[in-house]
């Protein structure tokens, strides 16, 4: 009965859980793939892609950040125990113009696909 | 006994007291492999975004020149957390920025014609300080 009533408590008492946050839009590698070094301007960046989330001044040049993350929780309680997994991952893009506001640069990264719900023990990145 | 297991079930009920085992993964690490192949004085910036990606953060340096920055970061710790209501409202609010620049990771500094001068290794928030170029305030407008 005693054995009952423990595990009985501990079924209460346990709770799994999982929760997912996104910011921004996720970057679309197609867009993208539309700019050119050399050619594109400022303008066309932001006319296909929007406003940037970072605008940042490099002398009389400048950068553009677009970025979307992906986090990912997962973990379970048991009674007054908390185990907890976070799994943060980011697409990000940065866009370099030169001081006639010509696009000189490109660096994409997609990782953000990859972001999963995995408990703490368990190894998500570097696989 | 009774009474010592009712406070103990009052508390786990609760949820005033807790225990915890936390990890943090943040973002894809870049190898230092990939890292040693960027050599100061030869390697470029297209050279850096095609080996590296995108940088996590960019920021001026030297005047036209520009810090691209790349951190990562697997974080596991034991903790015990205790919950007392001290007001009618709370929020707990981090900022991504400023929990990334809290990243180990590397920096890659380039000249205005975008050659690799120097590169460096450690936590991005403390490299930043070190390098970044603060723009002095604006004037304040004239009165009439």
């Amino acid at each position: 009965m005693r054995h009952l009533a423990a595990l009985l408590l501990l079924g209460l008492s346990s709770s799994c859980f999982m929760s997912r946050s996104t910011t921004n839009e996720p970057l679309q590698r197609a867009k993208l793939e539309q700019l050119h070094p050399g050619t594109s301007t400022a303008k066309d960046v932001v006319e296909l892609l929007g406003a940037p989330n970072e605008v940042i001044q490099l002398g009389t040049r400048s950068a553009y950040r677009y970025d979307f993350t992906n986090l990912k929780r997962a973990g379970f309680t048991v009674i007054l125990f908390t185990a907890l997994n976070e799994d943060l991952r980011a697409d990000r893009a940065w866009l370099f113009f030169d001081a006639k506001e010509v696009l000189t640069h490109m660096g994409s990264t997609y990782e953000a696909a990859k972001t999963e719900y995995a408990l703490p023990w368990e190894e998500t990145h570097g696989k | 006994m009774a009474s010592r297991l009712v406070i103990l079930a009052a508390l786990a009920c609760s949820g005033c007291i807790t225990g915890s085992y936390t990890r943090s993964q943040s973002y894809e690490p870049v190898a230092h492999a990939q890292l040693a192949t960027l050599e100061p004085g030869k390697a470029t910036l297209a050279d850096a975004l095609a080996s590296l990606g995108a940088p996590l953060f960019v920021w001026e340096w030297m005047g036209d020149g520009a810090a691209l920055a790349w951190g990562w970061g697997d974080e596991a710790g034991w903790g015990l957390s205790l919950s007392v209501p001290v007001g009618d409202n709370s929020a707990t609010v981090f900022a991504f920025d400023t929990k990334a620049l809290d990243l180990p990771g590397a920096v890659l500094f380039f000249d205005a014609d975008g050659l690799l001068l120097e590169a460096r290794e450690g936590k991005l928030s403390d490299i930043r300080a070190e390098t970044i170029r603060r723009r002095p305030a604006p004037p304040p407008e004239e009165s009439p």
